[in-house]
């Protein structure tokens, strides 16, 4: 008994001293043999001002074929930094750096000048192979740090719905865009890049116990090379009519995705610090409010048919001006055209024909539709929407709801306009426009974020009627019938609305806003178009300014998406359809 | 006496199962501990090795889908300078006569 018990003490000391061996053995190696070498790396690590593991989920655009590009993802350099009181003979250190780097000797010095100071920048974002030449350099106190950040490889395409990151309440987080509205999906907990391995391994399967939002990037369904061509279009208009702003929004009518959503002037997104005037970062599609005009007028007219208040043959008597409450409202031209039809209320953007029409209706009527159609929000997945402004529709005065008829005094953002006008083509169903198609998490699981179809407005028709309507606005009136497609059907209707003195009552003399909506093919549509632009020069009327651009952004979409012809426009006219 | 004899030696064989057994699991104890420190260690730095690895690649394609968008973004740009224009002077016309051809009905006889 007491032999095993020597025996078993004996082993447990020799294990304990052979553990003491190895440990003593291994701090020998890594004190005295290797001491230089990790002291060099300690001090790199000592300098380095915040270690930098940046991470975020992307954001990307899908093209027509199903494929995701990146267009805010993430980007990896080096920053080349030193401390100071580690270099003895800076000149040196400055002659070999300028072999690789443009550096400004003066600058370089000055960083010299505070004893005290431990960290100095020479350059950042720098690309690997600078960054392996000034490695081999193997100068002491000079460190290569790998460094990584958001970079946006659109530039400026799509910025204003992409949005960027910066500091808000002392957390570098998503501002604007769709950084700012999926910050949720989109961030990566900081704390767990210093975690140690376990956590890492297991914060996943952590967070779905607990129930939380996972960690995710997002799929939008803003297509690139229509996103592309529709800014160029919109750049070309405005250098043209030399307007203040311009926006155009393309829309998928049956789903509310977007397809593209832009405006101009725009920024890029890698240099927004450069940007004088904050107020481009605002998205104003989703953000502003305008009085849109005479595109309203084919809302009134589908109410009109809906309530079967009136019929695309219903006539009446057009004196070119109407008097009520008061107030006077005239046709475009002050021009009587006797009696007409609703057709040629459309064709002619007649005030006094949509009058007659919420005459008919009744307002309460008219303004419960028109309510359904434009009061409420789209709730579109981009933040700080703005509310429409139609008040006026509370009063008890005729005029108010007249002015609605056609546009005036009630104010809604572009985004809202066009899902209002996709109930003409897509059956009169109210969808909710969206970005973002699906949620990629990191865990594998994807969300599909196509939001359900909303409440039905408008009979399927109605909506026929209506767009039969319109695509005769296009084949007929539109520039004389001159842009029309032989064997594409459109239905368009252009709007020139007055605009409000800011501040203030009444509206500018010589300040105007055009709009222009348009979808095709005219029934089943693919797409919706809308755009519009502010105070342009030289032209009186949105017809002037913005059937260029829309006819061209119509037939790029018709070639790019292979929309196949759904008409004969010759055989059309000789059976008079 | 035979039988004190029996007994004796059959208890002296318990005393010696009882002072050998101990032994026994000590050492089986002692492999085991040392089989599952080496199995801990060899799965840990397997873990180790796995997630920075799974790090690096992540990485990795980050980059590398950065990249690849910014050519796309590249390709896109320069497509716009194929323009009417463009097209015209290297001798491309529009179509005078496009054709489109339909299927007429979903009937599936031939006989039509």
């Amino acid at each position: 008994m007491t032999s095993n018990g020597d025996i078993r003490i004996k082993i447990l000391f020799g294990v304990i001293v052979l553990v003491a061996v190895v440990l003593i053995s291994r701090l020998y190696i890594i004190q005295i043999v290797k001491g230089e070498e990790y002291l060099k790396s300690a001090e790199q690590k000592y300098v380095r001002k915040v270690p930098n593991t940046f991470d975020r989920g992307s954001i990307s655009f899908t093209t027509k074929d199903g494929e995701k590009i990146d267009a805010a993802t993430i980007q990896t350099g080096y920053t080349v930094s030193f401390d100071p009181t580690l270099i003895s003979e800076p000149a040196d250190v400055f002659n070999k750096l300028s072999f690789v780097l443009d550096v400004d000797p003066e600058e370089f010095l000055q960083r010299f000048e505070n004893p005290e100071s431990r960290y100095a920048e020479v350059e950042k974002k720098l690309n690997e192979e600078k960054a392996k030449e000034i490695r081999n350099l193997n100068m002491r106190g000079v460190v290569v740090d790998k460094e990584r950040w958001r970079f946006y490889p659109g530039k400026t395409l799509a910025a204003n719905v992409v949005g960027f990151m910066g500091w808000r309440d002392e957390v570098y987080k998503g501002q604007y865009g769709l950084e700012r509205q999926y910050e949720e999906i989109l961030n990566r907990d900081r704390e767990k890049n210093y975690t140690n391995f376990f956590v890492e391994i297991f914060s996943e399967i952590g967070s779905v116990l607990r129930n939380q939002e996972l960690d995710g990037s997002i799929v939008t369904t803003i297509e690139p090379t229509v996103q592309s061509f529709v800014e160029k279009e919109l750049n070309e208009t405005h250098d043209k009519w030399n307007s203040k702003m311009i926006g155009a929004i393309v829309m998928d009518p049956s789903t509310g995705a977007i397809i593209s959503m832009a405006s101009f002037p725009n920024f890029d997104l890698n240099s927004f610090r450069e940007v004088e005037d904050v107020s481009l970062f605002n998205n104003p599609l989703v953000e502003d409010v305008y009085e849109m005009g005479s595109i309203v007028k084919p809302l009134t007219v589908a109410i009109g048919l809906e309530t079967k208040a009136v019929t695309p043959n219903t006539m009446y008597e057009d004196r070119g001006s109407l008097t009520m409450d008061g107030f006077t409202i005239y046709n475009y031209d002050k021009k009587a055209r006797g009696t007409v039809d609703m057709q040629e209320v459309l064709n002619k953007s007649l005030n006094t024909g949509v009058a007659f029409v919420v005459d008919k209706v009744g307002n309460k009527t008219f303004a419960d539709y028109l309510r359904k159609l434009i009061a409420n929000k789209t709730e579109i997945d981009l933040p700080n929407e703005a509310t429409p402004l139609i008040d006026n529709l509370k009063n008890n005065r005729d005029i108010e709801y007249v002015s609605a008829s056609y546009g005036q005094g009630i104010a809604v953002s572009p985004i809202s306009i066009t899902r209002a006008l996709a109930t003409l083509g897509n059956g009169g169903f109210l969808v909710q426009p969206h970005i973002v198609k699906q949620i990629e998490y990191e865990d594998g699981s994807i969300k599909d974020m196509t939001p359900e179809k909303g409440e039905r407005i408008f009979s399927q028709q109605t909506s026929e009627d209506i767009s039969r309507m319109l695509t005769k606005v296009v084949d007929d009136a539109l520039a004389g019938g001159t842009v029309a497609l032989p064997n594409h059907s459109i239905a368009a209707k252009t709007g020139t609305a007055q605009i409000a003195v800011k501040g203030g009552r009444g509206y500018y003399d010589d300040r105007y806003l055009h709009s222009f909506f348009g979808y095709f093919p005219s029934f089943n549509p693919k797409f919706i178009v809308f755009l519009y632009h502010t105070e342009p020069q030289g032209a009186d009327y949105a017809s002037q300014t913005l059937t260029e651009p829309f006819m061209d952004i119509a037939k790029f979409l018709i070639n790019y998406y292979e929309l196949p012809p759904d008409r004969d426009l010759e055989k059309d006219n000789e059976r008079n359809i | 006496m035979n039988m004190n004899n029996y007994r004796n030696r059959t208890s002296a064989r318990s005393k010696a199962k009882v002072l050998f057994a101990p032994n026994y699991i000590f050492w089986s104890l002692v492999v085991l501990i040392g089989m599952f420190v080496f199995m801990y260690g060899y799965f840990i730095n397997a873990t180790v090795l796995n997630t920075v690895s799974l790090q690096n690649t992540e990485e990795e394609i980050v980059d590398t889908r950065s990249e690849i968008s910014q050519l796309e973004f590249a390709l896109i740009e320069e497509n716009k300078n194929f323009t009417k224009e463009y097209a015209a002077s290297l001798g491309l016309v529009d179509i005078s006569d496009t054709v489109f051809i339909a299927r007429n009905s979903a009937n599936l006889s031939f006989n039509d």
